[in-house]
């Protein structure tokens, strides 16, 4: 990373008094620490010894020592003893982290995250308070305790989901095997055991959740619901290109006017056709094939249901 | 001018006005401390003053103007008891709650700084301590792909007005906007602005993910405050089920068509996940076409006429937009 002059100093203000708390630190543990290489921490600390205070006198500069056996020790910090108190952004940095974490399930303790979000809000700016800045993983409660405690206790886990892939409304049992969280959505990979195999359920698609009887069996953990990635390519017109954006697309072209061809990835085909559906027309699918019939298909059986 | 030099004169700045219980005054700064006497002019030095003065406030350092009571300047301090962090006497399990709050990042823009603040909190708790991340029973990760979250905390913070090129989901080309931020919101994982729109005097919501370019943070105060009620967790963003307007009658397959059952209206005795006949709202008759053409066969509009109307244009247009795919 190339560092500004700010964050270098950041980092400067940063490291004298860490390195006061963890004095007889390794000149490679420490950089390993704080993410940069043995060389840059070595100019860092020979900026340091050549600081101070104006006189600029031996007994006026930081001391450090760091030339037997790689070993630091700081014998004179200066001013610089003390960690500056968190910025604005720092601060933010780990609250908004707290904040999601807290709504999670599998956080086995969740008080602690709560308490310590509080220490640090008291510490932070007021535009850190949560009336601000927020994070939501629009989980219903119930579900994240039902969630965790049959995780806990290894007890089975009664759902009823609604696919939006599949655009259906099932319930069924399922052995839960861990959790993902990726952009603060939380994902439970579980064993299915009206499918009989493992699959991943988004947490903010389960509508009701129960903890059922201990889990007897012990659960697969290879088999997986994963086929191979697709795309599909679209055609869209201005006012449908916001599905790009939101499903993760990519632009590939676009014309004067606003409409733009688009590729999207195909997570299942029912789930692109009900998409392609709900945008009335603003969107063709251009690739692959059986997208194209299976949008065909749909559009006309629907029709169909009318006279 | 290179970056070691500035930052070798900023953090003897540093240190110089921190050692002072008074003040220390702009002459004994150009005079002592190495690299500003490199300025060619005195205006000149001024200019390095003022810049690095920035530099530390931006960096959250306390740098005090200390004035006499008719407002002549004295000089310039660092107050230790403002510029240090205060004890927070976390405990064990709060410090592993921190530890893994700081490795969520994972490799996004706001990595480096959470690293920084958990650095400090570590300092605080000494060295006897590890500090071992939370147990999780699995892996957490944010990851925000784009830089503007970033400086858009930064402006919140100054009160400042930002600007940057956003491309609304209609828009063919990004426009420059000009905004007074309000508050920030995640919400099933993707990030939200709220804030007062200038050119259009009204509060918008804007998608970070549609943020094309650098977020500008502009010396112009923020002159639109949110109102004191302001939440942002209550914000409705977008249109929400209290903006309902239009209802559709439709028909349902039994386990179909999620995605029309949580439209439902309640209604006594109906369990929305089961019943085969509902009534649904929308913010719109193009919303309301929308979600009933998604569903493909599994449902069937009875009512209104507009709504039934208009999921009969569309899939007629459905179907010949896409007939060159069918045998």
């Amino acid at each position: 990373m190339s560092a500004t002059a700010g964050d270098r100093l950041t980092r400067l203000l940063t490291l004298v008094p860490w390195l006061l708390a963890h004095d007889g630190v390794t000149i490679s543990e420490c950089a390993a620490h704080f993410g940069v290489s043995a060389e840059q921490l070595e100019r860092d600390l020979w900026l340091l010894v050549v600081c101070g205070v104006p006189g600029y006198g031996p007994d006026q500069l930081v001391d450090i020592d760091f030339w037997d056996d790689g070993v630091i020790h700081v014998l004179d910090p200066q001013t610089l003893g003390q960690p500056l108190r968190l910025t604005h952004e720092e601060a933010l940095s780990l609250l908004v982290a707290l904040r999601m974490l807290a709504q999670l399930p599998g956080i086995v303790d969740r008080e602690a995250i709560v308490t310590a979000a509080a220490k640090i809000e008291r510490v932070a700016t007021d535009s850190a308070s949560d009336r601000f800045v927020t994070v939501q993983v629009n989980v219903p409660a119930d579900v994240t305790s039902a969630v965790d405690t049959s995780l806990a206790q290894r007890r089975d886990l009664v759902l009823r989901y609604a696919s939006a892939t599949r655009d259906e409304v099932t319930d069924r049992t399922v052995q839960p095997l861990r959790l993902h969280t990726i952009d603060g959505v939380p994902y439970l990979e579980a064993f299915c055991l009206s499918a009989d195999a493992v699959r991943t359920f988004r947490l903010d698609r389960v509508i009701e959740a129960h903890v059922g009887a201990p889990t007897t069996t012990p659960a697969a953990t290879d088999a997986t619901d994963s086929n191979q990635p697709r795309t599909a390519m679209l055609d869209v017109s201005p006012s449908a290109r916001w599905v790009a954006d939101v499903h993760h697309g990519r632009l590939l072209s676009e014309s004067a006017d606003g409409s733009a061809r688009i590729e999207l990835p195909l997570h299942s085909l029912e789930w692109a056709v009900h998409l392609v559906l709900s945008l009335r027309g603003a969107a063709v699918v251009v690739e692959p094939a059986d997208l194209v019939v299976a949008v065909a298909d749909e559009a006309r059986s629907a029709r169909g249901t009318y006279a | 001018m290179t970056h070691v030099e500035r930052t070798e004169r900023l953090l003897n700045l540093v240190i110089c006005l921190m050692d002072t219980s008074v003040a220390v005054s702009r002459a004994d700064i150009e005079r002592r401390i190495p690299g500003y006497d490199q300025a060619a002019s005195p205006a000149a030095f001024e200019r390095m003053f003022e810049r690095d003065k920035d530099e530390l406030r931006s960096m959250g350092i306390p740098v005090e103007t200390v004035a006499e009571p008719n407002g002549e300047v004295l000089g310039y301090r660092i107050p230790q008891d403002r510029y240090a962090l205060a004890q927070l006497d976390l405990t064990i399990e709060e410090r592993s709650a921190v530890a893994i709050a700081a490795q969520v990042w994972g490799q996004a823009v706001v990595a480096p700084v959470a690293g920084v603040a958990l650095r400090k909190l570590e300092t605080l708790a000494g060295d006897a301590d590890v500090w071992t991340p939370a147990d999780l029973r699995g892996s957490v990760q944010l990851t925000v792909s784009d830089g503007a979250l970033l400086p858009l905390m930064a402006a919140l913070r100054q009160d400042r007005t930002v600007t940057f090129p956003y491309r609304s989901p209609t828009d063919t080309e990004p426009h420059v906007r000009t905004v007074s931020p309000w508050g920030l919101r995640s919400s099933a994982g993707h990030w939200f602005l709220v804030a007062f729109d200038h050119e259009r005097s009204a509060e918008r919501t804007f998608r970070l993910s549609r943020i094309t370019g650098p977020v500008v943070i502009t010396g112009r105060p923020r002159q639109t405050p949110p109102p004191p009620s302001f939440d942002i967790a209550g914000y409705s963003i977008g249109p929400t089920r209290d903006d309902a307007t239009v209802q559709a009658q439709v028909r349902v397959a039994a386990g179909r068509a999620a995605s029309v059952r949580r439209r439902a209206v309640a209604a006594e005795g109906v369990d929305p996940w089961t019943a085969d006949a509902l009534t649904i709202e929308g913010v719109s008759v193009d919303d309301l076409v929308a979600v009933i053409c998604g569903a493909g066969a599994d449902v069937v509009a009875l009512a209104p006429p507009e709504v039934i109307a208009g999921v009969l244009t569309a899939l007629d247009q459905l179907c010949t937009a896409h007939s060159a795919g069918t045998p």
